[in-house]
C-alpha cells in the first residue's frame, strides 16, 4: 500500500486529509533522525486521529486549545498527547467548498506542531504558526 | 514613551487585544504603540512585533471604536488577511504539505506505520 492509497482510503471512510505546516515537517525529520521508531508511532497518529479529529465534546479524539494569558488565543487549534511518548501533536481542522465540485466539502487536518517541549513552547509555537493558517474553520469549533 | 493604557480605555484594549490576538507578552508595547498613535493623530496601522516574535496590528482608537462592533468580521478578515500574506511570504511551493508526499519525503515505510495505527493510545 502507497501513502497515496492510505490517504485516500482515510478521506474514503469519512475521516480528513491530513497535511503538514512545513515547521511541522522539520519537526518530524528530527524526531526521525533522533528516534526512528518514534517517527513512525506520530506518523500512526496522524493516520488515527485524522479518522476522528474533532474536539472531545463532538465525539473526536481532540483536545481543545483555548485563550490563556502567556500564549494568547490558540482557539480553534486542537492537540493530541502520545501516551507514553509525551508528544503533543497541534493541529487545525477546516471543512472547504471543494473548487471543481461544489457539492463537495473538503475536510483537512493540518498539523501545526509536533513537540515534545514543556507545553508553553510548543503552544508558542502553535500561535505563531496559526497565522498561516486559512481561516475558512467552522463557527462551532471557535468556542 | 509611557507604557500605560488609561483606565477609560481599558474596554477598547480589551477589544484590541481580542481582536488581534494579542497576548500579555506585548502589552507594554502596545501600550506604548496605541499611545504614541494616538499623540501623532496618525491614521495609518501599526505594526509592533514582541519579543516572542508576535506580531500585532494597530489601529487609533477613533478608528476602532467603529469597528468594534464588527470585531469578528474583522478578525476573519485579518486572518484571512493574514494568510494571503503568508502563503505570498512562503510561496505556493512551501504551504502545507501533503501527508502522502510529506512520507514519502522522510522515507517512512507506509506498512510499517500502518500496523502500528491501532496500538496508538491519546491521553
Amino acid at each position: 500500500m502507497r501513502w497515496e492509497d492510505i490517504v485516500a482510503e482515510i478521506a474514503a471512510q469519512g475521516g480528513y486529509t491530513p497535511n503538514l505546516h512545513p515547521k511541522a515537517l522539520k519537526e518530524l525529520e528530527g524526531i526521525l533522525q533522533r528516534n526512528a521508531s518514534t517517527a513512525k508511532m506520530v506518523a500512526a497518529a496522524i493516520i488515527k486521529l485524522c479518522k476522528n479529529p474533532l474536539p472531545h465534546d463532538m465525539g473526536g479524539v481532540g483536545n481543545r486549545l483555548g485563550k490563556r494569558n502567556e500564549t494568547g488565543d490558540l482557539r480553534p487549534l486542537l492537540y493530541v498527547k502520545l501516551r507514553d511518548i509525551g508528544i503533543r501533536i497541534v493541529y487545525a481542522l477546516s471543512h472547504a467548498v471543494n473548487d471543481k465540485d461544489r457539492n463537495r466539502i473538503d475536510k483537512t487536518v493540518t498539523i501545526v506542531v509536533i513537540s515534545k517541549r514543556e507545553d508553553m513552547e510548543a503552544y508558542l509555537d502553535a500561535l505563531r504558526r496559526k497565522a498561516d493558517l486559512p481561516a475558512d474553520w467552522p463557527e462551532e469549533w471557535i468556542k | 514613551m509611557a507604557g500605560v493604557v488609561p483606565m477609560e480605555k481599558q474596554e477598547l484594549f480589551s477589544a484590541l487585544r481580542r481582536v488581534f490576538n494579542v497576548t500579555e507578552y506585548n502589552r507594554g508595547k502596545l501600550g506604548e504603540a496605541v499611545k504614541t498613535h494616538e499623540e501623532c493623530g496618525q491614521g495609518n496601522w501599526f505594526f509592533v512585533q514582541s519579543s516572542k516574535g508576535i506580531t500585532s496590528a494597530i489601529i487609533p482608537f477613533k478608528e476602532l471604536e467603529q469597528l468594534v462592533e464588527a470585531s469578528e468580521l474583522l478578525e476573519r478578515l485579518m486572518n484571512a488577511f493574514l494568510y494571503r500574506e503568508t502563503i505570498a511570504r512562503l510561496g505556493a511551493s512551501e504551504g502545507k504539505i501533503g501527508f502522502a508526499e510529506a512520507m514519502s519525503r522522510l522515507g517512512i515505510d507506509p506498512q510499517e506505520v500502518t500496523s502500528l495505527v491501532e496500538s496508538v493510545e491519546f491521553e
